[in-house]
């Protein structure tokens, strides 16, 4: 009979942890077989041995010198200076402040695209356009601020931009969009990205997707002017561009470029006929001229090429 | 809040040490502290079982709890924290023993190391300079003789051994500490005990 099977019952008598039909197997096999009972004895015996060590005691030093070392340890990032329970809430108050950031950025951005005039009727932010052929590449904006303005695109649309004629002149053409110098389009879409509402509170129920009411919702919507200048001293042109539309208590949208400019700005309409009038001091001025009966909202958008 | 520093056995203990941790990550700095007192000797004595030398399983203790406060933000209390704590200690023991072995190789012979035989080690007659009477020596070499037997056992079954005989754990907990089956844990521990066994049947004063 071979005696292997039983090497671990025995082991597992000893610890008894044998269940009772192998307890019963076992103790069977230990009546027939003396090989056995002796293993089960000197097992015994060394198990009393082994058990005979006991414990050692640890130094009186030891756990001063271990804590020594963890207070040498450099602070893991984010988990001492941070509690756990509150990362939760300081990572939504992050992402919350990067949205709002990025939504007060955007309502105060320069005019819009083309594409977003056409194909989606009025998101109130968009990235700002290149505006000459070969000028300045656009930069898209960051992604929060792409994010929002996708969201934003969803939105019903609002109050319908009416932008003026552009101004017929071949110069005209500086205003295209994206190096589409001469499309019809183009002033209407930089008119309608500006898209300024009257006042900031008209804006957010803009973005908040609430109707405008139709009764005058022409004079709550900004009106974008485009105007080509062409400077009787082009070297002081941009400079004195923009002393002029500063007189007018003018907000500058967008900076010139170095060679070839485009400016816009939005500028109180009561300050409008003033600075029109002073701009035709600078050179030839063509663009519209709004009637000033009729009804107009508080600022317009003035874009202005040279 | 009163917190004990002395080990406290039963369930108490582990709803104790889940607070404690949980304390230690909101930034307790004497939360770890009564961590390392309560739970130091037990993973000193299965350091030291494992090492066989006292210096180095202090050392190895060290480094046990500074790779555990290292970790605490990786606990997530899937087995108890003395359970999860003995895992780091058996693994910063095993990697001290893969290089404690290579130092050893190296090292001079030692008069009072057991002689490794065919048959076992052998052990030469214990240090003549300790006191005492006859029988604290006699009681002294066996000791020397069970401990000299334990450290022969390759270090599989000898942490097994150490885990069920000397630190008295479940199966059940040395399954989730060695990542093996019972049945594994069974096969070894008897084993295991039988190399003390033979061990000691071959050495000078026998079992």
């Amino acid at each position: 009979m071979s005696c292997r099977p039983y090497r671990e019952l025995i082991s597992g008598l000893l610890d008894g942890a044998l269940t009772p039909a192998e307890r019963e197997r076992l103790q069977e096999h230990l009546g027939q077989c003396p090989a056995c009972r002796e293993s089960l004895e000197e097992l015994r015996l060394t198990l009393e041995r082994i058990k005979a060590l006991g414990p050692v005691e640890p130094p009186p030093w030891l756990a001063e010198k271990i804590l020594a070392r963890v207070r040498a340890q450099p602070p893991v990032a984010g988990r001492r200076l941070l509690p756990l329970a509150l990362r939760p809430v300081l990572l939504a108050a992050c992402l919350l402040l990067v949205c709002l950031t990025g939504y007060r950025l955007m309502r105060v951005s320069g005019p819009p695209s083309s594409q977003a005039a056409t194909a989606q009727p009025a998101p109130p932010v968009a990235p700002p356009p290149v505006l000459t052929a070969g000028q300045t590449p656009f930069t898209p904006p960051p992604p929060g601020r792409r994010r929002a303005a996708k969201d934003l695109a969803t939105l019903p649309p609002v109050a319908s931009f009416t932008p003026e004629e552009p101004p017929q002149a071949p110069g005209a053409g500086t205003l295209g969009v994206q190096g589409q110098a001469g499309a019809p389009s183009k002033t209407l879409v930089l008119g309608s990205r500006a898209g300024v509402p009257a006042a900031p509170s008209a804006a957010r129920s803009q973005a908040l997707g609430m109707r405008a009411e139709e009764d005058g919702a022409a004079a709550r919507t900004a009106r974008a002017l485009a105007f080509r200048l062409a400077p009787r001293d082009p070297q002081r042109a941009r400079a004195q561009v923009e002393v002029a539309l500063r007189g007018a208590g003018a907000t500058l949208l967008t900076a010139p470029t170095p060679d070839r400019a485009v400016l816009s700005a939005r500028v109180p309409s009561a300050a409008l006929p003033a600075l029109l009038r002073q701009l035709e001091t600078l050179g030839t001025l063509q663009g519209p001229r709004p009637d000033p009966a009729a009804p107009m909202a508080e600022e317009v958008v003035v874009v202005l090429a040279w | 809040m009163t917190r004990s520093n002395d080990p406290k056995p039963g369930l108490g203990e582990e709803g104790d040490d889940g607070e404690l941790v949980a304390a230690c990550r909101n930034g307790d700095p004497d939360a770890f502290g009564v961590l390392v007192r309560r739970h130091q000797k037990t993973m000193l004595n299965l350091v030291y079982r494992m090492v066989g030398d006292f210096e180095e399983a202090c050392e190895v203790v060290q480094d046990t709890f500074l790779a555990a406060h290292r970790g605490l933000a990786g606990f997530r209390g899937e087995a108890r924290f003395s359970t999860w704590l003995a895992a780091i200690a058996l693994n910063q023991a095993r990697n001290r023993l893969v290089r404690l072995k290579s130092r050893r190789r190296n090292e001079a012979f030692s008069l009072d190391a057991p002689i490794a035989t065919a048959q076992g080690p052998v052990f030469p007659d214990p240090p003549s300079q300790a006191p005492g009477p006859l029988e604290l020596l006699e009681r002294q070499a066996l000791r020397t003789r069970v401990e000299g037997c334990v450290q022969a056992l390759p270090a599989a079954f000898r942490e097994v051994l150490v885990l069920r005989d000397l630190q008295e754990r479940t199966y059940e907990e040395i399954c989730v500490l060695l990542k093996v089956r019972e049945g594994t844990v069974k096969s070894r521990l008897s084993r295991a005990r039988e190399g003390v066994r033979d061990c000691l049947k071959h050495a000078r004063g026998g079992l």
